[in-house]
């Protein structure tokens, strides 16, 4: 038989080399458990990190701060103004929290409310307010064949403004849940989604707890040669380069977009594998009595992001309550009908007047995102909770669901920023300023370096500093 | 500015309902500009229009230069059709009075595409989630034309392309269909012929990028191959690089994207700007597949494809007609008829649990599958006038939609059974308006909405749209009169009186009363709120009253057809038609009513056949203030081989491949390195012969075949110029091709032992120097290997099965006509007549078999303790006799310097008796 001389040549195993880390990249976490541990593989249960932190448990030892996490939680519809706006102006007990606030009484101390400001983007019903709060511009309409708008965001919306500077620093780039069941109206991307990254290009949100463990956690077996698939990723991102050159300059931006999660996901492989503790599979909550489980959904949805983050599998997420003029029926406020219909329908009533089962379901719905605080304040981190160290800009697309008004526009930051936030403020605005200066608050308590945010009306470089540390 | 007030008086309603008529040409410019100017609603009479062109004078200036489906003229008519004359009033716009084709774009492939294109190809349907599409313009084709794939998606893809990968690496059958290439094996290690390999690439690139791959995209799925594979040469790191090919190919943009770039009818004109561009045949094939089957091309289509046909007239539609006379079709098109209706939304709408305890899952499920099965009776099963779908009684039910329809069934149907009923007379619910899906889709939770019902009919089925409420508008009806009692349509009494609401609500509550004889889940009614009711209606100065008459007016109204064409010419093509593309529209309307007959087949094989699915106009480059063409190379471009991060992603040269010659001439692969590119390494080197060359390229001419034995195969194995000399037994590679043809029962998925003796035998005593053979000595997915003993090394001879069986029970050509106990008997035959061992039976008959002895092999004790070392799978608890055993014998032999060998001629215990031969 024929005997073979000649080897298969050794093959280097990274036919690449790493670029140099600029000076001003911060090291990620894992990098300074690395240099603690003399880089010997550990497996850490997380979240257990106060060992690791300064003897002010503020920072991790080396000096490394603790990360600051950036998120959004929405929902649709707006609120009942009347019973929204919080009683007094300024710090602790110069205010006070109003009904449709009562929920959140006990993470007042991490909360920073606004009111009187606008948006200045246009006043499209809807439309306006959700790409005017989300991106600080005006609505980006797709085709004209309609005069219902069918629009989408035409820059990323805040969270994606964050991720661009905190992408590398943890496995996902974003984390994207939705809560209720209604996934939006046939209006555009605007009504379907909340994280985008430009026109057209959401970010959608994983509403099943199961599949979003999964994702998290799931440890799919046959996904394990991390060696083999950033071969083939790399071997798929050289594919890209042959194809861009025959399209037009519009699909070039879409391939370019869909090549930047290639990217993503290949550095993701190249971090290290996640050590944190996996929790137990999530349940299903299908409707009872033809009633959808809001609650238990969300309890478990908050539960997985909060996980998500104390493990810091990402910097930056969205929890997206409801959609952008959701039809969710919130039955336990009384509902028999959709939200958006009820705001449309509801007589004023009362006194003060307003509509009860509107201000019903927004009561309820900051039940649920106090659910949510819990979760992340029930983590212990540093001196504090990981609520202290987040920044969520919770808001809405409308001031008042019934008229369409965009005046007060409801916006709240929940936690600390890393001590970046004073909490326990509420600010109130001229009246005519634009809301785009909660969100860009909102992003610099994160840490982040953002000079300016928003164009034409919504154009702004300043934050709020009565709310800033 | 006079104009804009004039017009602006103009009433909403009327240039909703006169906009179809009179926006064609320049006008329609001006006319959309200003419905956006334009955004409340208003009562008041339209004046007339002066100084503008009548109504029809539009219709009357479109210059026809294409007849829909007609491509063969089109290149001259369209290059030569005059653009008229632009005024000031088409704001910058080219007259659409002429068709001009859509810009080539790239559509992404939808979640149930993506699984279908999997299923199509491997037969394989992974349990992978793939996240929610989203619809934009009603269709989520279109919005696939818009839309990218997301970071979510990114990774789903992946953990789908994996998924699929797995799937193969442990399936060998499955994985042999799509890398048929034998694995030779040498003492390195197994391999597959790159050229091969390369033919397996190119096979199953065309079927997932729906195109022929190119030299260089195959070179680098090769070089993935063998970075893969790296220094590995066991069967399994195979099997896994393969696989890392077919998870490329699955991440691929050109997998998840419809690629479409055109290509010019008149290469030759380059600078032609007028020249006309197509859709080239491979993209043609991929439209027509994922039009007509939601999948990729098949194979008829795809050589339909590469012969050219699918640009012609002839070819395109006969593989149209071949694609929509398939099953495939009528899933696809329910798909269609789906998302027409919003029935998808169905699934999220949540109605008042107290008041309608009834509405279950199963009963929403019901609701939406009577709707589809009308569509595709109407549609599919009799072909007939699509109207039909408006008027039509027949319907399909289960129990718990038999009993909210108030059908009396002859007995109690089993869960999930349907049966076929004509709707009762007593409860009138016509079409597809009074069916119990589009009642409870455009309903309240609790109550009727006369308004949503209307609406859908006004923009949904007739294509007008009605703009939402303005801003700063109370909506909320005011609340009834204390101890008034009220139906609901007394109540919506302001949206008629009311001029703020009338303008809008008047074109779209009348179209909705005619159903208030139906609650919010579609049940039939006699009172509102107690009270009579009143279910008059009208469409465009036409009164009627209920849905059987509502259903009559919206078939008979000329805007239903020409929603109906809009609609699905607007999901063939994949995109929203824009104002270049209505002339063609509006002739395939005329074409849908005259020729058609209304029927929605012959009007989707006119679409088929039109310019507007078989043209398109090229992009234009980009270009800098100069002029020039900007290229397209830097960041987040193309990484090139130059030591720098070309694409910012942060790594240096990553990923780049490329296909080198050796200084052989053999193809091997360079992998790129700090700027510099590897030494070319072509893996499996060729074998040397005796050519006086130096085939393996290691420096040596014909070095070691001289110590190589002459073997029985033609050729001057040992290289001493003598041909088949002094042979001894000898190993080959046969494919089951050969097999086959050798004995019909010999085949790769069909392994009979009987027969592929008998083959084996046939195919060693072909060789020339006679003899016989015995296999499979290792087994392949195509091919085996085979040990062939020269004529002089055996003694053949018929033996009876009372013989046998005599030597060995069971062997008795009944119980066991080959097999182990054959084994067995065969060799004491031989041994126990003074002849060594053998092996057989060669041939059979019922009554005897033609073994063949081996005096000159060697018969060794051995076990299967040291049998596994050579192959796991053989092993005491294990396979004992068989392929593994087969292998681990032939393998033992080798390892003691013997060519090959055979058994297990006994065996007892760890025992094993084996022979083997030089």
């Amino acid at each position: 038989m024929k005997h073979h001389n000649k080897r298969h040549n050794p093959v280097l195993s990274l036919p690449s080399k790493r670029a140099p880390i600029t000076p001003s990249a911060p090291l990620s976490r894992r990098q300074v458990l690395r240099g603690i541990l003399g880089g010997s593989a550990v497996s850490i249960s997380l979240p257990v990190l106060e060992g690791m932190l300064n003897d002010h448990g503020d920072a991790y030892a080396q000096g490394m701060p603790i990360p600051t996490r950036f998120g959004l939680w929405f929902w649709g519809n707006g609120v009942r103004p009347e019973l929204w706006v919080p009683q007094g102006v300024g710090r602790g007990a110069e205010w006070q929290l109003s009904e449709e606030l009562a929920p959140l009484q006990r993470h007042k101390s991490k909360l920073s409310a606004l009111s009187g400001y606008t948006i200045k983007t246009g006043t499209h019903a809807h439309h306006a307010g959700m790409t005017g709060v989300m991106t600080g511009r005006p609505l980006h309409q797709v085709g004209v064949t309609r005069d219902t708008i069918v629009s989408t965001f035409d820059g990323p919306s805040l969270d994606m403004i964050a991720a661009a500077q905190l992408e590398g620093q943890s496995p996902f780039r974003s984390l994207e849940f939705g809560v209720t069941r209604f996934t939006g109206t046939d209006e555009g991307t605007t009504f379907q989604h909340l994280s985008h990254n430009g026109p057209n290009n959401p970010n959608p949100s994983e509403y099943s707890a199961q599949a979003a463990f999964s994702r998290l956690f799931g440890g799919n077996s046959n996904l394990d040669d991390l060696n083999a698939r950033r071969s083939v990723l790399d071997a798929v991102m050289g594919q890209f380069s042959r194809l861009k050159p025959k399209l037009s300059v519009n699909d070039r931006r879409r391939l370019d977009q869909h090549f930047d999660s290639i990217r993503t996901l290949e550095m993701r492989l190249a971090a290290e594998p996640s050590s944190c503790a996996i929790p137990d599979q999530p349940g299903i909550y299908p409707d009872q009595s033809g009633r959808e489980q809001i609650e238990a959904k969300n309890t478990v949805m908050s539960e997985l992001m909060a996980l998500a983050l104390a493990c810091d599998l990402t910097r930056v997420f969205s929890m997206q309550f409801s959609t952008c003029g959701s039809g969710v029926i919130i039955h336990p406020a009384g509902a028999t009908d959709g939200l958006h219909r009820t705001c449309h329908d509801e007589p004023m009533s009362g006194s003060p007047s307003t509509q009860p089962i509107v201000h019903g379901a927004t009561v309820y719905t900051m039940r649920q995102l106090s659910i949510f605080l819990d979760k992340l304040n029930d983590i212990p981190m540093g001196a504090g909770s990981l609520l202290d160290h987040c920044a969520i800009a919770c808001t809405t697309e409308h001031t008042d669901g019934r008229l369409h008004r965009y005046e007060d526009f409801p916006f709240l930051i929940a936690g600390l920023g890393g001590g970046r936030l004073r909490g326990d403020v509420h600010h109130r605005g001229r009246g005519d300023e634009s809301i785009t200066k909660g969100g860009l608050t909102a992003l610099r308590a994160a840490g982040l370096n953002i000079p300016n945010f928003g164009t034409e009306g919504g154009y702004t470089e300043s934050s709020i500093s009565a709310l800033e540390a | 500015m006079q104009r804009l007030n004039i017009i602006k008086q103009r009433s909403f309603n009327a240039l909703q309902i006169l906009y179809p008529i009179y926006c064609r040409g320049p006008l329609r410019v001006v006319v959309l500009l200003l419905f956006f100017l334009y955004s409340g609603c208003s009562r008041s009479t339209p004046p007339s229009f002066p100084g503008e062109p009548g109504p029809l004078a539009g219709d009357q200036s479109v210059i026809q230069p294409m007849n829909a489906g007609e491509e063969a003229s089109a290149g001259e008519e369209a290059s030569a059709g005059e653009e008229a004359s632009a005024g000031e009033e088409t704001i910058g716009r080219p007259n659409s009075a002429t068709f001009i084709p859509a810009p080539a774009t790239l559509h992404r492939l939808s979640s149930t595409e993506l699984l279908a294109s999997v299923y199509s190809v491997f037969g394989l349907s992974p349990a992978v989630t793939i996240e929610q599409d989203t619809s934009l313009h009603g269709f989520v084709r279109v919005a696939n034309s818009e839309l990218t794939i997301s970071p979510l998606l990114t990774e789903q893809l992946e953990t789908l392309a994996w998924e699929v990968a797995d799937q193969l690496r442990m399936d060998e059958a499955l994985l042999s269909v799509h890398f048929p290439c034998p694995l030779r094996l040498d003492d390195t290690g197994e391999w597959a012929q790159p050229a091969c390999l390369r033919s397996s690439i190119l096979e199953l690139g065309l079927m997932l990028w729906r195109r022929p791959l190119e030299v260089v995209e195959v070179d680098r799925l090769l070089g993935l191959y063998q970075l893969l594979r790296g220094d590995s040469t066991t069967r399994s790191t195979h099997y896994k690089a393969v696989t890392g090919i077919v998870a490329a190919l699955l991440q691929s943009p050109d997998f998840a994207f419809r690629v479409e770039v055109g290509e010019s009818t008149s290469p030759e004109r380059n600078d032609d700007p007028q020249q006309i561009w197509r859709y080239t045949n491979y993209e043609m094939a991929s439209r027509l597949s994922y039009l007509l089957w939601g999948t990729g091309p098949d194979e008829e289509l795809l050589s339909a494809a590469q012969a050219q046909r699918l640009v012609t007239d002839e070819g395109l539609r006969a593989e149209a007609l071949r694609l929509l006379d398939d099953p495939r079709a009528i899933h696809r098109f329910r798909g269609y008829f789906e998302e027409l209706m919003g029935l998808g939304y169905l699934e999220t709408v949540s109605k008042n649990a107290e008041r309608f305890p009834s509405f279950t899952p199963s009963l929403r499920a019901s609701m939406h599958n009577e709707v589809m099965d009308l569509f595709t009776s109407v549609v599919f099963d009799r072909d007939a006038d699509f109207r039909e779908l408006l008027t039509s009684t027949e319907s399909s039910v289960d129990q718990e939609l038999a009993e909210l329809y108030g059908v009396s069934l002859p007995q109690t149907l089993a869960t999930g059974e349907r049966v076929s009923v004509t709707l009762p007379d007593q409860y009138p619910r016509g079409g597809l308006l009074g069916r119990a899906a589009p009642l409870a889709l455009f309903s309240h939770a609790t109550v009727n909405s006369p308004t949503f019902r209307g609406r859908f009919i006004r923009s949904g089925l007739l294509c007008q749209d009605v703009p939402p409420p303005p801003e700063g508008v109370v909506t909320e009806l005011e609340d009834p009169v204390e101890g008034e009692v009220q139906t609901l349509r007394q109540r919506l009494e302001r949206h008629a009186t009311d001029p703020q609401c009338a303008g809008c609500h008047q074109l779209m509550d009348p179209l909705g009363y005619p159903l208030e004889r139906f609650d919010p889940i579609g049940r039939w009614r006699e009172l509102d709120n107690g009270l009579p009711i009143d279910s008059s209606g009208a469409l465009d100065g036409l009164s009627f009253d209920g849905a059987v008459e509502l259903g009559q007016a919206v078939a008979d109204s000329p805007y239903f057809s020409s929603c109906m064409t809009k609609r699905l010419y607007r999901y063939a093509v994949g995109h929203l038609e824009g104002f270049d593309e209505y002339p063609l529209i509006d002739q395939l309307d005329e074409r849908f009513i005259a020729e058609g007959a209304y029927r929605f087949k012959s009007l989707l094989l006119s679409i088929v056949m039109s310019d507007g699915f078989r043209l398109l106009s090229p992009h234009q480059p980009e270009r800098n203030e100069e002029g020039q063409e900007i290229s397209i190379e830097g960041c987040g471009g193309v990484e090139r081989c130059d030591g720098e991060d070309n694409d910012c992603d942060g790594e240096i040269d990553e990923g780049i491949i490329r296909s080198c010659q050796d200084r052989c001439d053999a193809t091997g692969v360079q992998i790129c390195l700090d700027g510099g590119w590897s030494e070319c390494d072509i893996g499996d080197a060729p074998p040397e012969v005796c050519d006086g060359e130096d085939n393996d390229c290691d420096g040596e001419i014909d070095e070691s075949l001289q110590s190589s034995a002459e073997r029985c195969d033609g050729e001057d194995n040992d290289c001493d110029g003598e041909i088949d000399e002094e042979v001894t037994s000898s190993l080959h590679d046969v494919s089951f091709e050969v097999l086959s043809g050798l004995h019909d029962g010999c085949r790769a998925n069909q392994r009979d032992q009987s027969s592929c003796n008998a083959a084996i035998n046939r195919y060693c005593s072909s060789l020339g120097c006679g003899g016989s053979g015995v296999g499979p000595i290792e087994s392949g997915w195509q091919s085996i290997v085979v040990l062939c003993l020269p004529e002089s090394m055996i003694r053949g001879q018929q033996v009876s099965y009372a013989e046998l069986s005599s030597r060995h029970d069971v062997c008795d050509g009944q119980r066991e006509g080959v097999g182990p106990n054959c084994n067995a008997a065969i060799h004491r035959h031989c041994n126990q007549t003074g002849q060594g061992t053998g092996f057989g039976p060669r041939e059979r008959s019922q009554t005897s078999a033609g073994i063949a002895c081996v005096p000159e092999a060697d018969i060794i004790s051995t076990t299967y303790t040291e049998l596994s070392q050579q192959h796991g799978d053989c092993h005491q608890g294990g396979e004992r006799i068989g392929p593994s055993c087969n292998a681990a014998i032939s393998r033992l032999c080798a390892a003691r310097g013997y060519l090959s060998g055979w058994g297990p001629l006994e065996n007892s215990g760890d025992i094993a008796v084996i022979a083997c031969v030089y």
